[in-house]
């Protein structure tokens, strides 16, 4: 009986969860010949709650590094006004299953690039009489890409940078379409030794934008250095770039 | 008569022979093959506790609240959760191109208990100290600009966990009672 009202009384404290899934995590259209292309996304409600999610699409990009989201069609490359979404808002059931479509008609007027947006699916939160401070919702961001143009892969390293316990580097993307650098970096010392050789995975840069890559040396003893970058953006060259530096 | 049983004798043999499919019939070795396909989906996932439940600083039962030993500012963690973490943040996704989680908030309480005075930070974190004018440690200010929590370039093993203390700071000029309900809301994104 103690065993039964335990479970009584701990039992709301773990039924208001909000747990969903969105697939695929992104979409990629080519609409080099096409001027209207469908595709869907499956939405799935992994709570024994049911939960109401709306729908809405912003601009996105990045700004010193971060992330940020913005009114759609408020940046040029922004595909946000092309999207239809159906249903825009609707209700899932525990473990319910949702097919979400989605038709993107190119305006008839459209310069060569790679334009995008952000499909949201948010989860509108219910006030409960736990408390009336809070609230939460969960939320996931799709992006969107959609391709006008043949994928090119231009792109360089501006500037080698070093700032104390940090080494940044500038990249470049000069394409017409987002680049996806790989590479690795080595930090040499005056005896040529390799004190550190480390990679560079699968940073986003977005197209006709730049990324700045930092590398953390705050463990690197004082001394004079020098280091080496390989970035490669899946084209057929790689660029290089070597700076000296002296920790103090 | 003899030589028609053999006729057919021989016939089924022939037809077991070719027709037969998903069985190796034979002498010696013999083996079949059959596909084994597994199919993953890519997903992005997210997970929030305490959704709709909420948190709760409820001041009538904090016994340092008002705090006469230290000048304002006071820091309080909730009363509800009592334990960290006070929200739990897991995500998910087999994207290789990576992630982005953020957090924001949508108003402030009152005009006098802003948005701003509500702090988040990594489970675990200790509470600012009473009389410190600045949070201090790993403590973030909620906005209503996304704030990014994580940014990786690849994807999670499993669910990667981004579990979320509060703290909210208390500067002596709140009124008494009920104030706006605040949403925060967590997000993953793709690249």
């Amino acid at each position: 009986m103690k065993k039964l009202l335990a479970v009584i009384f701990l039992l709301p404290i773990y039924i208001n969860a909000v747990e969903f899934l969105v697939s695929p995590p992104k979409l990629e259209f080519d609409l080099i010949r096409r001027n209207i292309v469908n595709d869907s996304l499956i939405v799935v409600n992994r709570d024994s709650n049911n939960i109401t999610i709306k729908c809405y699409f912003k601009d996105w990009g990045y700004k010193n590094g971060k992330k940020y989201y913005t009114k759609p069609g408020s940046l040029s490359y922004s595909a946000s006004h092309w999207i239809t979404v159906n249903p825009l808002q609707f209700e899932l059931l525990p473990y319910e299953k949702r097919i979400i479509r989605i038709t993107l008609t190119k305006p008839d007027t459209v310069y060569k690039g790679e334009y995008r947006s952000m499909i949201f699916f948010e989860t509108i939160a219910k006030p409960s009489s736990y408390s009336n401070m809070f609230m939460f919702n969960a939320r996931i961001g799709v992006p969107l890409y959609a391709e006008m143009g043949r994928k090119e892969y231009i792109g360089f390293i501006e500037g080698i940078k070093y700032n104390e316990n940090e080494i940044d580097l500038l990249y470049v993307n000069y394409s017409y379409n987002r680049l996806y650098l790989n590479g690795n970096y080595l930090i040499i010392n005056e005896k040529n030794d390799t004190i550190i050789n480390d990679s560079i995975r699968n940073i986003l840069v977005l197209s006709r934008d730049t990324q700045n890559i930092s590398v953390d040396i705050g463990n690197v003893e004082k001394g004079e250095y020098k280091v080496m970058f390989y970035i490669d953006n899946g084209g057929n060259e790689i660029a290089g770039g070597k700076k000296r530096f002296v920790k103090k | 008569m003899k030589r028609t049983l053999l006729f057919f004798a021989v016939l089924m043999f022939i037809s077991v022979s070719v027709f037969a499919t998903g069985n190796a019939v034979g002498v010696g070795t013999a083996s079949q093959t059959m596909p084994v396909n597994v199919l993953i989906p890519k997903i992005v996932h997210i997970h929030v506790d305490n959704a709709s439940h909420g948190v709760t600083f409820d001041f009538s039962t904090m016994v340092n609240y008002p705090d006469f030993a230290n000048p304002f500012s006071w820091w309080y963690l909730p009363t509800d959760p009592a334990a960290t973490p006070h929200v739990d943040l897991r995500v998910w996704t087999n994207d290789n191109d990576g992630y982005t989680v953020t957090a924001k908030g949508d108003q402030d309480f009152a005009p006098e208990l802003l948005l701003s005075d509500l702090y988040f930070a990594d489970a675990g974190e200790a509470k600012t100290a009473n009389g410190s004018a600045v949070a201090g440690g790993n403590w973030n200010a909620f906005s209503t600009v996304d704030f990014t929590i994580a940014d990786e370039n690849s994807k999670t093993n499993g669910f990667a966990t981004y579990n979320q203390d509060y703290e909210l700071k208390i500067d002596g000029d709140e009124n008494a009672g009920a104030f706006n309900t605040v949403t925060i809301t967590y997000t993953i994104t793709g690249k």
